[in-house]
């Protein structure tokens, strides 16, 4: 048998559990080999030395010791539990099962992020305002810049005017492609829808549709100033000589400081004439008449009805005219525009 | 063990419900195997003796949780063990055991007395041989691992089975054996250290 099998044998040798023929082999090598032999006799004399350890008394007093630590662990304890409001001892001794009150927790944080939910929103509204407000701006820059490219145009319309065979005939399609027109000046009522399709587009923001309702209604304003300066005012002048009458009418006009604008086929005058001279130029032109009667053509209607529809709010000026045809148009410049027409008697 | 505690079944159930009385009695009957269990696996009275109280204040306070009396007396040595393993922790975290040196003195049953210049070799005649190899031995125990020194100190000082000590530990008895044979060569190697 090899060493190292008999030394881990020792243990079971000591205690004799080892059976004879083991018994025997061990005992026949520790025989022969000096060193397990010592080193069983070392580990016999450990087993023995541990086997003459005695169990030592317990210290005295230790049952009142221990009694003594028991109170001072109630003690401590009880000061503990002082320290933890009543409430909480309440709730300790109802020993509600955590399955429980995690599942309240829950409830009561879905119910916070429930409530936080709508409070997000007007969140994003606000992201959605901020946007219309640029979209409206916009709107209101391209209408500006519409409104200065529409004021050139009637400027050159008024200026190529005579070429028109008749004033109402010129002035009154142009308004009504105006009216018609959308882009440029578009009615109230479309304004409101163009503004719905706004909201509902940029997300239902109020103030700025007002605002834009508001910069609309100014450059309708704005729209109404601009087309007064136009020759809504047309005389019919029954002449005997037509050309003498012309030549006199142009020193007419010159007299009163007025200006003829454009002479159209011989016979037709547009003339622009400060707003103050012009009831005297008017008598002096009825003078020129030998019938001593000029025929004053009513302003077109077409016009202002246009502007009706295209507001909606019929401007103070308009109805005035309405109610004295015979007034003149007075432009920005206090200037009376006024279209004659010669007929050879 | 299990078949027989040394108390009554009517005790522990007593115990159960709070009565001090079979509290008293319960402490009265183990506080020697408690203390001795307590006292060879740290090696000092002092800490044996708050440890082995602390030890009965366990088993007041949860022996309500133990289902079959019979078995009382495995569960209040699981109690101790693992109140032994707590205490050495907590012990060597704060070095307690680093500062003894065999030139310091050590504690005895009868306190503390001066390291013996004693060679095992002789056979212990005198109360101070015994003494002197009861300390010799306790040193040598200390320097075992720790699982080493329960196994030790609960077959060969207390005298437990190797079925009962397979059950504390949950081990097969053949794991056991050669596991102590193990820790009782180590210790034989450390005790021999000491005297060369």
């Amino acid at each position: 048998m090899e060493c190292e099998k008999v030394r881990d044998r020792f243990s079971s040798l000591v205690a004799g559990e080892l059976n004879p023929l083991e018994e025997k082999a061990v005992r026949e090598h520790l025989a022969s080999c000096l060193e397990c032999q010592k080193d069983y006799e070392g580990f016999e004399k450990t087993i023995g030395w541990l086997h003459s350890v005695k169990d030592v008394e317990a210290p005295e007093g230790f049952l009142s010791g221990v009694f003594k630590k028991m109170e001072e662990r109630k003690k401590m304890g009880s000061r503990s539990e002082d320290a933890w409001p009543g409430w909480f001892h309440t709730l300790a001794q109802l020993k509600l099962p955590v399955q429980a009150v995690a599942m309240v927790a829950i409830v009561f944080v879905t119910l916070y992020l429930t409530k936080m939910m709508p409070l997000e929103k007007p969140t994003l509204k606000d992201i959605e305002q901020t946007t219309t407000f640029g979209v409206e701006r916009k709107m209101e820059a391209k209408l500006a810049q519409k409104e200065a490219e529409k004021e050139k145009e009637a400027k050159t319309l008024l200026s190529e005017a005579p070429k028109e065979k008749r004033m109402d005939e010129g002035v009154v399609p142009e308004a009504k492609e105006e009216t018609k027109s959308p882009t440029p000046y578009p009615p109230k009522a479309k304004v409101s829808a163009v503004e719905a399709g706004h909201i509902k587009e940029a997300g239902k923001a109020e103030v700025p549709s007002q605002e834009v309702g508001k910069g609309k209604k100014d450059v309708m304003s704005k729209g109404v100033a601009f087309l007064a300066g136009k020759p809504l005012q047309e005389i019919v002048l029954r002449v005997s000589d037509q050309d003498k009458a012309l030549s006199q009418l142009e020193e007419l006009v010159e007299k009163f400081g007025g200006e003829i604008v454009k002479k159209e086929e011989g016979n037709i005058l547009l003339a622009s004439l400060p707003t103050a001279s012009f009831s005297e130029f008017k008598k002096e032109l009825e003078g020129m008449s030998p019938s001593k009667k000029a025929e004053q053509v009513a302003p077109q209607k077409e016009y202002t009805e246009g502007m009706e529809t295209s507001s909606g709010v019929k401007p103070k000026e308009v109805v005035r005219e309405r109610k004295e045809p015979g007034s003149p148009v007075v432009d920005k410049e206090s200037r009376t525009t006024v279209r004659i027409l010669l007929v050879q008697e | 063990m299990d078949a027989s505690p040394k108390v009554p079944k009517e005790v522990i159930e007593g115990c159960k419900v709070g009565d001090e009385k079979a509290f008293s009695e319960i402490v009265l009957t183990y506080q020697k195997k408690v203390f001795n269990i307590a006292y060879r696996m740290l090696g000092n009275k002092e800490e044996a003796k708050d440890l082995a109280q602390e030890v009965f204040l366990s088993v007041f306070e949860s022996i309500r949780d133990l289902r079959e009396e019979a078995k009382f007396e495995p569960w209040l040595t699981q109690i101790t063990l693992n109140h032994c393993r707590n205490r050495w922790k907590y012990l060597k975290r704060r070095k307690y055991f680093n500062s003894e040196s065999l030139d310091e003195p050590i504690e005895t049953e009868d306190g503390n007395m001066v390291k013996p210049i004693y060679d095992p070799s002789g056979n212990p005649e005198t109360l101070y041989e015994k003494k002197a190899i009861q300390q010799f031995i306790q040193r040598g125990l200390l320097k075992l691992k720790e699982d080493q020194r329960e196994l030790i100190v609960l077959r060969d000082l207390q005298g437990l089975s190797y079925e009962e000590i397979g059950k504390l530990f949950g081990l097969p008895e053949g794991t056991v054996k050669s596991r102590l044979h193990r820790a009782r060569m180590d210790l034989k190697g450390i005790l021999e250290r000491f005297t060369h």
